[in-house]
């Protein structure tokens, strides 16, 4: 009985763990994400070398917003 | 967060004309460059508002999650560059203005704060000095928060209540006043049976999480909102009878 408990138990944890992504899913997750109207629109960029190159040239402070594509 | 905070297009393009705007997205993608910035900057999680130079160096990391909360935070990190390039050339007395920017930045600790307030108390404006004992009180529910292991919230709830029994307020709409003030309140109203100061607060609070529990409603996901009401209701309920 106490197998079969932990069994059930396993199998429901199983169903609730989120599946892990593949490489091909992040891409794809984060091609979404650049083409969402927030990024688009205003005038976003998501190269950290390059915000910090364009804020030396045109001697601007940088606002950064850290977010992620793999989890809500 | 973006969809909410970042939807005005027009303002966060005014924006982008007085800053770069920056936008560090993890994707976990293999060999991605600067793909966990945010832990490297020693970041406390997602999602994270930060205003840095162009060496990378963290100038604010403590700002409100809303447009509004943006603004003032690169409108106080342009302030403040302008003003220490002033002071660095010789200008004397811009210690009052310092101090407000630096508040605004919270890059005072709540010693130091403290401490310039009283020097500077005198020569604050009224607004001014209300703005100023808004922020440090946003530190001080911040330190009051960082004993919570210890106390269980004992500190933050007295703070909160007696703070609010003096007047005090955190700034209206910052992430002070919305998520972390007028709980404790309520919790340190209610633990001192105090009815007045109870009903004062709640009838602040109660609007608010209805707000919320009306918005949530279109999403089926009311729970959180109406179980802090429903227990906020119960304790006025029983103050209302005691006394």
């Amino acid at each position: 009985m106490l197998l079969g408990t932990f069994l059930s138990t396993s199998n429901v944890t199983a169903q609730v763990r989120r599946p892990v992504k593949t490489q091909v899913e992040l891409k794809q997750s984060y091609a979404e994400k650049i083409e969402e109207s927030w990024f688009l629109d205003a005038d976003w960029i998501d190269d950290y070398d390059l915000a910090r190159q364009r804020a030396a040239e045109e001697k601007k402070f940088i606002f950064a917003y850290f977010t992620r594509t793999y989890a809500p | 967060m973006e969809n909410g905070a970042f939807s005005n297009i027009e303002r966060m393009r005014a924006l982008g004309e007085r800053v770069v705007l920056f936008a560090s997205i993890a994707t976990r993608i293999t060999d991605r460059k600067h793909d966990d910035l945010l832990r490297q900057i020693n970041g406390r999680g997602y999602p994270a508002l930060t205003v840095m130079d162009a060496k990378g160096e963290i100038l604010t990391r403590d700002i409100d999650r809303n447009i509004a909360g943006v603004e003032k935070a690169v409108q106080a990190v342009i302030a403040h560059a302008r003003l220490t390039k002033r002071i660095d050339a010789g200008v004397k007395g811009l210690d009052v203005e310092m101090l407000m920017v630096e508040l605004r930045l919270r890059r005072l600790s709540l010693k130091q704060a403290r401490w310039d307030f009283r020097r500077c108390m005198s020569r604050l404006g009224e607004a001014s000095r209300t703005e100023a004992d808004s922020l440090i009180l946003a530190l001080e529910i911040e330190e009051w928060r960082a004993q919570f292991g210890k106390d269980k919230g004992a500190a933050l709830n007295k703070g909160c209540y007696e703070a609010f029994k003096a007047g005090r307020r955190p700034i209206l709409g910052s992430r002070a006043d919305v998520y972390l003030f007028y709980r404790p309140v309520l919790a340190g109203a209610g633990h001192a049976e105090d009815l007045p100061t109870f009903e004062k607060a709640f009838s602040i609070h109660a609007p608010r999480l209805q707000k919320t529990i009306d918005a949530a409603k279109t999403k089926g996901n009311t729970g959180y909102a109406q179980r802090q009401l429903d227990a906020l209701s119960d304790v006025l309920t029983r103050l209302r009878k005691t006394r």
